[in-house]
């Protein structure tokens, strides 16, 4: 093992270079489902009682959502604070001459799947990779191409929400404050 | 989770690029959000895995939606048993013109089953495979998860 590597677990790592907040936020918002605050303290690797306070704390400042699953609290991230956050980072992080480039290079790529695979949506290639007479292989080329449609999808709307609103946010940054 | 697999895989995508920033092993981070990215790309410290090039660098890969996965159909059965995790993902270090090697969670008509290891010490030679098992439940955790892993491979290559 080399010295910078050294002995330590992924675990020890990882808390030696995040904070117990900033771990409780990672792992919430890489959720797919949502969670109670007991899972998510053991994958932060923090006591239940830390990941509660931390998520009562984010659920304040808008980033997460509860969710009341079968009468225990669950937690997601929030979709508005999301979208905000990826808006306003596209505004003041980009020109909108980029963003009109990214918009058709985005609207170009799908064009182009749609073209090459004579499917109407992701969700009908995706469907299509599990017909009989498809392959392994191509089921999984298929699959593949269906997620790079969904994400160049989600970033197609996230730039028009942009571009749409560019001026009125780019003049006054202040006016997101999520 | 309402949204679609889109937003799911541009949020974990952006969050790994964070636990990447964090990593001693990484000297910086592109192809990140917000706009086209579909793929994380890392210049590493190739010293940090013991290894003596000049310049490392890292793809990190992930698809938030496998479905309808490898189950599918008359395709080989996958139970994930390896891997709590139920995406297709991959982490994968290169060395210009040298060795390359990765953790790879996708069908590969090579491996039995999804999770495994594959190295080869030049881009002239034939990958090895090698199953592997990562405890992880979330993403966060199985980046560190996975560079931890990946410095146990390489210092064993030497």
């Amino acid at each position: 093992m080399s010295v910078m590597a050294s002995e330590k677990s992924w675990i020890d790592r990882w808390k030696e270079h995040a904070s117990a907040f900033d771990r409780v936020t990672s792992v919430t918002m890489t959720l797919t489902s949502p969670q109670p605050a007991s899972w998510i303290a053991t994958e932060a690797a923090v006591a239940p009682n830390t990941a509660r306070d931390h998520l009562q704390r984010l659920t304040e400042l808008g980033v997460v959502m509860p969710t009341a699953d079968d009468g225990t609290r669950h937690y997601q991230p929030d979709p508005l604070y999301e979208r905000l956050r990826d808006v306003r980072e596209l505004v003041r992080e980009r020109t909108d001459a980029e963003l009109v480039d990214a918009a058709v290079t985005l609207k170009d790529d799908i064009a182009g799947w749609a073209a090459t695979y004579d499917a109407a949506s992701p969700e009908a290639l995706r469907a299509s990779a599990a017909a009989g007479d498809v392959s392994a292989e191509e089921a999984h080329e298929r699959i593949r191409v269906a997620s790079d449609w969904e994400l160049a999808r989600h970033q197609l709307g996230l730039i028009q929400e942009a571009l749409e609103q560019y001026d009125t946010w780019s003049a006054d940054p202040s006016s997101l404050t999520a | 989770m309402s949204g679609g697999a889109g937003r799911d895989r541009h949020r974990v995508l952006r969050q790994l690029r964070a636990e990447l920033s964090r990593h001693p092993a990484v000297r910086s981070v592109t192809g990140g959000p917000p706009t086209t990215y579909r793929a994380l790309r890392a210049r590493v410290a190739p010293e940090w895995f013991g290894r003596a090039a000049e310049v490392a660098s890292l793809r990190v890969t992930w698809t938030a939606d496998p479905s309808p996965g490898p189950a599918a159909g008359d395709r080989p059965s996958d139970v994930w048993r390896r891997t709590p995790i139920e995406a297709y993902y991959a982490l994968h270090y290169s060395e210009p013109a040298g060795l390359d090697c990765g953790i790879h969670c996708e069908p590969n008509p090579h491996v039995d089953g999804l999770l495994h290891y594959q190295v080869r010490a030049s881009p002239d030679d034939p990958y090895t495979y090698t199953p592997l098992t990562l405890e992880a439940r979330s993403a966060s955790g199985l980046l560190w998860e996975m560079m931890d892993v990946l410095a146990d491979r390489l210092d064993e290559a030497g």
